[in-house]
C-alpha cells in the first residue's frame, strides 16, 4: 500500500512566507536604530541643510539671512585673522591629546582588569570624573592648575620643579588642556575594560602552555583582540577633540595669545558675540569636512592593524 | 412681627453672599493706560554709496500721538533674562515681588544664566519667535542689535511714562541709545577705581589717606608695597585689571590722558595717535617697574578674576589693584575682615583721572525689551521698574555698594552710612565717567586690541607696532560694519 505524501498539502491556503536570516537580522537593525534615525530626521536635518544654507548669507541670527555666495568661505581662508590659528591649536590639541587619551585609558584598563584587591572602587574612582559636568571640571581645573596654591604645581615643586603659570603662558596653556583632559578618560576606559573582559581565556592559558610571556601575550593577543575597540575609541576622541570648546569657553577665553583660542571657541564667538552666523556656520562646515577627512584617514589605515576576529565585514 | 431666618435660608444668603463677594475680588481691575501706538512708516532717504547718490527707501517706525484708554489688565507672565546670580538673587526676588504687588497681573519669573551665555539666550530667543520679555544687554551690544531692529525702541514709553533722560548721568544714557534712538535703560554704572589695602600700606610706611594719584606715585608706592622672597615676589603692590595691562587698563590711562579711541562719529579708530602709543608706553613700564617682568608676575601669579580665598586682593598678598566697583559687594559679602579702600584711578602726568568700562563703547548694562515679546507694554513696565524706580532699580544698587546710573539715587545718606570707606571715592569717580562712542564693531575690535596688548604686555611687538596693527585691523572691521548697515 501506498500512501501518498499529497494530502499533507492543503490547496489554497496561504503560503506562510518566512524571512530570512539576513533580512530578519536588517529588520531588527532598522527596528534598534529607528530612535536616532526618527530623532535625526525631526530634529536635526532641517538644523544641518539650514546651516549649510547659511553659511553661504550673511546672517545675524537676530535678521533675516541675504545670500553672498561663497564670500563666508574665502573669508575664512584668506581674511580671518585667526582662523589658522584656531585651526593650529586644535591639531595641536588633537594630534597630542588623542594619543595621549587613547593610551593612557588602555593602560588603564588593562591595569584595572588585573586581579587586585579593590579594583571595582578603583573603576569608580576613575570613572566618575567623566560623568563631571564639564562647568564643574574646569572650574576645578582652575584650582588645580593655579601656580601658586595649585595640587600640581605644589607636586611639582616636591621634586624640586617650579611649576610653569599653565594657562597665563601661552607656552603651556595647550599641555595644560591636554592634562586636563585626560583626566575624562573614564568613558574610553570602561569601553576598554569591556573588551579585555570579552578576551577568551583560552588564548591566554594556550600562551602559557607555550612558554609566552607576559609582553608577548600583551602584544600578541591583547591589542590585537582590542584592536577594533582601539580603532573606534581613536575615531570618537578624534571627532570629539576637534569639537573641543567648554573648557577653553570657561577657563580661558581663548587667551593668553590666542594660544587656546580652540576651532570651536572661535567659531562661538563669531557666531553669538559678533553676531556673523553666516560665516559661523561656513566654519562649521568647513571643521565637518576636515573631521570627516580624518575619520576617513583612519578608517582607510584600520585595514593594516585592527584585527576583525569574524573577519571584516 | 419679625420674621426669623431659617437656618437653611441663611446658609442659602450667607453663600450667595460670600460668591458674590469672591466674584467681586476676582473683577478684572481696570485701569487707565497710556498707551503708545507703533506705525511702521516708509520713508526716501538720499545716501551715497560709492561716490553716487542713490535714494533707497526705509522702513522706520513712528510713534504718534499717545492715547489714554481704559483697559483691563489680562494676566501675563513675563520673564526677564539676567546674570544677576550668587548674592544678588535674594535682591533681584525681592524687587520682583514688590513690582508683582504693584502689577497685580503681571507675575515674573527671572531667567538666570551664565554670563557666557546670556547673548547666545538672547539671540535664539529672537530668532525662535520666543524671547525673554526682558533682557540684560550690555550697552556695547545696542549697536549689534538695533541695526538688526531687534530691540523695541522705548522712547515713546519714556515720553509716555514720564521718564526723564536727565534722571540719568548723561554717559550712562547716551550709552543706551543708537543713531539717537533709545533700546533700554540703563540699570548699572560700574565705576572703576584704585582698590589698596590700608594695613599693608601702613606696614610699608605709606600713608593710606593719600593714596598715588599720578602713574609715576603708583610705581613708586608699588615697589614699596611689593616685598621679594628668595628671588620671588612674596607680596605684591599693584596689579592691573587682568593681570597684565589689558583693554580696561589702556582704555582708562588713553580717556585719562586727553586720547581718543574712536573719532566722533565711531567710523574711525584713533587710539593708535600719539597719546595711544604714550599711555600704553605708560602701561609697559608700570608693568616691568612693578612686576619686575612678567615671567616674575607670572612666578607669583594669581587668579584676578576669581573673588575667593584664592584671590590674592582679599587674601592680603596684593596689596592693590584696578579693579571695578562690583568688587565691593564680593568683599563685604565675604567672609573677611580685609581692611581696604578705594580711591581714583593713577592718571598720567598732566591728565585728568577718568574711567571708562572696559569693551570700547561700553562695559555697562541696561535692561531692553527684545523684538517679539508677548507684551511690550507690560514689559516695558518692568523694564522701568528695574532701571528708573528708586526704591527698585536704586534700592538694587545701593545693596551692593555700586552707584546707580539714576543721579538722585547716589545722593541717599544710605551709602555714606554703609559704605563709608569706599563711597566718597565712588562719588568722585562718578564725576569722571568719559565718553567713547558706540560703533556697530566694539565685540570683534575688543577682541583685536586685546591681542594687540598682550603681544606688547610679552613682548612679542613693541608698543607702536601694536596699536598700528590693532588700529589698521579696527579700522577694516568699521568699514565692513558700517558699509552693512548703511
Amino acid at each position: 500500500m501506498t500512501v501518498t505524501p499529497a494530502a499533507t498539502t492543503q490547496v489554497g491556503s496561504p503560503k506562510r512566507r518566512r524571512l530570512s536570516m539576513s533580512r530578519r537580522e536588517a529588520l531588527f537593525f532598522y527596528f534598534f536604530i529607528s530612535p536616532w534615525i526618527i530623532g535625526f530626521l525631526v530634529f536635526q536635518i532641517g538644523p544641518i541643510l539650514a546651516s549649510l544654507y547659511f553659511s553661504f548669507t550673511s546672517y545675524a541670527i537676530v535678521d533675516s539671512p541675504q545670500w553672498i555666495g561663497t564670500r563666508n568661505y574665502l573669508r575664512a581662508f584668506t581674511q580671518d585673522r585667526l582662523f589658522w590659528t584656531s585651526l593650529w591649536n586644535t591639531f595641536y590639541y588633537v594630534g597630542f591629546g588623542v594619543p595621549l587619551n587613547v593610551v593612557f585609558a588602555f593602560l588603564l584598563a588593562v591595569l584595572l582588569n588585573a586581579e587586585i584587591r579593590g579594583r571595582i572602587s578603583y573603576r569608580v574612582a576613575y570613572y566618575i570624573p567623566s560623568i563631571i559636568p564639564g562647568v564643574a571640571g574646569a572650574v576645578l581645573w582652575l584650582i588645580l592648575l593655579n601656580p601658586r596654591l595649585g595640587l600640581i604645581n605644589m607636586a611639582l615643586g616636591v621634586f624640586g620643579i617650579q611649576g610653569p603659570n599653565w594657562l597665563a603662558s601661552p607656552q603651556w596653556s595647550k599641555p595644560a588642556f591636554i592634562l586636563m583632559s585626560l583626566w575624562g578618560v573614564g568613558g574610553a576606559m570602561i569601553i576598554y575594560l569591556a573588551g579585555l573582559q570579552g578576551i577568551p581565556v583560552e588564548l591566554y592559558e594556550a600562551a602559557d602552555i607555550d612558554g609566552a610571556s607576559t609582553a608577548a601575550k600583551f602584544t600578541r593577543i591583547t591589542i590585537p583582540l582590542m584592536s577594533p575597540i582601539i580603532f573606534y575609541n581613536v575615531v570618537t576622541q578624534i571627532i570629539g577633540s576637534f569639537q573641543v570648546f567648554g573648557s577653553a569657553f570657561i577657563m580661558t577665553g581663548g587667551g593668553p595669545l590666542n594660544s587656546t583660542r580652540f576651532y570651536m571657541l572661535h567659531l562661538y564667538d563669531y557666531a553669538f558675540a559678533y553676531f556673523r552666523m553666516g560665516y559661523a556656520s561656513a566654519l562649521a562646515w568647513v571643521l565637518l569636512l576636515i573631521i570627516v577627512a580624518f575619520t576617513l584617514l583612519v578608517f582607510r589605515g584600520s585595514s593594516a592593524w585592527v584585527f576583525y576576529s569574524g573577519g571584516r565585514q | 412681627m419679625a420674621r426669623r431666618l431659617a437656618r437653611r435660608e441663611f446658609l442659602r444668603v450667607g453663600g450667595l453672599a460670600g460668591l458674590g463677594a469672591a466674584l467681586a475680588a476676582c473683577k478684572p481691575e481696570i485701569v487707565v493706560e497710556t498707551v503708545v501706538k507703533e506705525v511702521e512708516k516708509v520713508v526716501k532717504e538720499t545716501v551715497v554709496v560709492e561716490g553716487e547718490v542713490q535714494v533707497v527707501e526705509k522702513v522706520i517706525t513712528v510713534m504718534p500721538e499717545t492715547e489714554e484708554v481704559e483697559i483691563t489688565p489680562q494676566d501675563v507672565t513675563l520673564t526677564v533674562l539676567t546674570i544677576w546670580g550668587g548674592t544678588r538673587v535674594p535682591l533681584m526676588d525681592d524687587m520682583i515681588a514688590r513690582f508683582q504687588e504693584k502689577y497685580p497681573w503681571i507675575t515674573v519669573e527671572h531667567v538666570l544664566v551664565p554670563g557666557g551665555e546670556r547673548l547666545q539666550k538672547i539671540q535664539t530667543g529672537i530668532a525662535g519667535g520666543t524671547p525673554d520679555d526682558v533682557v540684560m544687554v550690555g550697552q556695547g551690544e545696542i549697536p549689534m542689535f538695533a541695526t538688526r531692529r531687534a530691540l523695541v525702541p522705548v522712547d515713546d514709553y519714556m515720553q509716555a511714562y514720564g521718564v526723564d533722560p536727565n534722571a540719568y548721568y548723561d554717559t550712562s544714557f547716551r550709552l543706551s541709545q543708537w543713531q539717537d534712538v533709545t533700546y533700554q535703560l540703563p540699570n548699572v554704572l560700574s565705576t572703576y577705581h584704585y582698590f589698596y589695602n590700608v594695613d599693608l600700606f601702613e606696614e610699608a610706611g605709606l600713608d593710606p589717606d593719600t593714596p598715588p594719584d599720578t602713574w609715576d606715585d603708583l610705581i613708586t608706592m608699588s615697589k614699596e608695597l611689593t616685598t621679594w622672597d628668595g628671588g620671588f615676589i612674596d607680596h605684591l603692590g599693584y596689579s592691573f585689571y587682568h593681570g597684565l595691562p589689558n583693554r580696561a587698563d589702556f582704555l582708562q590711562t588713553l580717556v585719562s590722558a586727553g586720547g581718543e579711541f574712536y573719532s566722533e562719529d565711531a567710523r574711525e579708530a584713533v587710539f593708535n595717535s600719539e597719546v595711544g602709543v604714550q599711555s600704553l608706553e605708560i602701561l609697559l613700564n608700570a608693568m616691568n617697574d612693578i612686576y619686575g617682568s612678567v615671567d616674575d608676575y607670572q612666578a607669583w601669579g594669581a587668579i584676578q578674576g576669581s573673588l575667593d580665598i584664592s584671590n590674592p586682593f582679599i587674601a592680603g598678598t596684593l596689596a592693590s589693584g584696578h579693579r571695578g566697583v562690583w568688587d565691593i559687594f564680593f568683599i563685604e559679602s565675604a567672609d573677611t575682615d580685609l581692611n581696604y579702600r578705594v580711591a581714583l584711578l593713577p592718571r598720567p602726568a598732566g591728565g585728568t583721572s577718568r574711567f571708562v568700562g572696559d569693551v570700547p563703547g561700553g562695559g555697562n548694562w541696561g535692561y531692553a525689551i527684545p523684538a517679539g515679546a508677548k507684551s511690550v507694554e507690560d514689559s516695558w513696565r518692568l523694564v522701568e521698574w528695574l532701571c528708573h524706580e528708586p526704591t527698585a532699580a536704586g534700592w538694587f544698587m545701593q545693596q551692593q555698594g555700586r552707584p546707580s546710573p539714576l543721579k538722585a539715587v547716589n545722593e541717599d545718606p544710605f551709602y555714606y552710612e554703609e559704605f563709608p570707606h569706599t563711597w566718597p571715592d565712588v562719588v568722585k569717580a562718578l564725576e569722571t565717567y568719559a565718553y567713547i562712542p558706540l560703533s556697530p564693531a566694539s565685540a570683534e575690535i575688543g577682541s583685536v586690541l586685546t591681542q594687540a596688548l598682550e603681544e606688547a604686555a610679552l613682548g612679542v611687538t613693541g608698543a607702536k607696532d601694536a596699536l598700528d596693527w590693532a588700529a589698521a585691523e579696527s579700522q577694516a572691521l568699521l568699514d565692513e560694519a558700517w558699509g552693512d548697515i548703511w
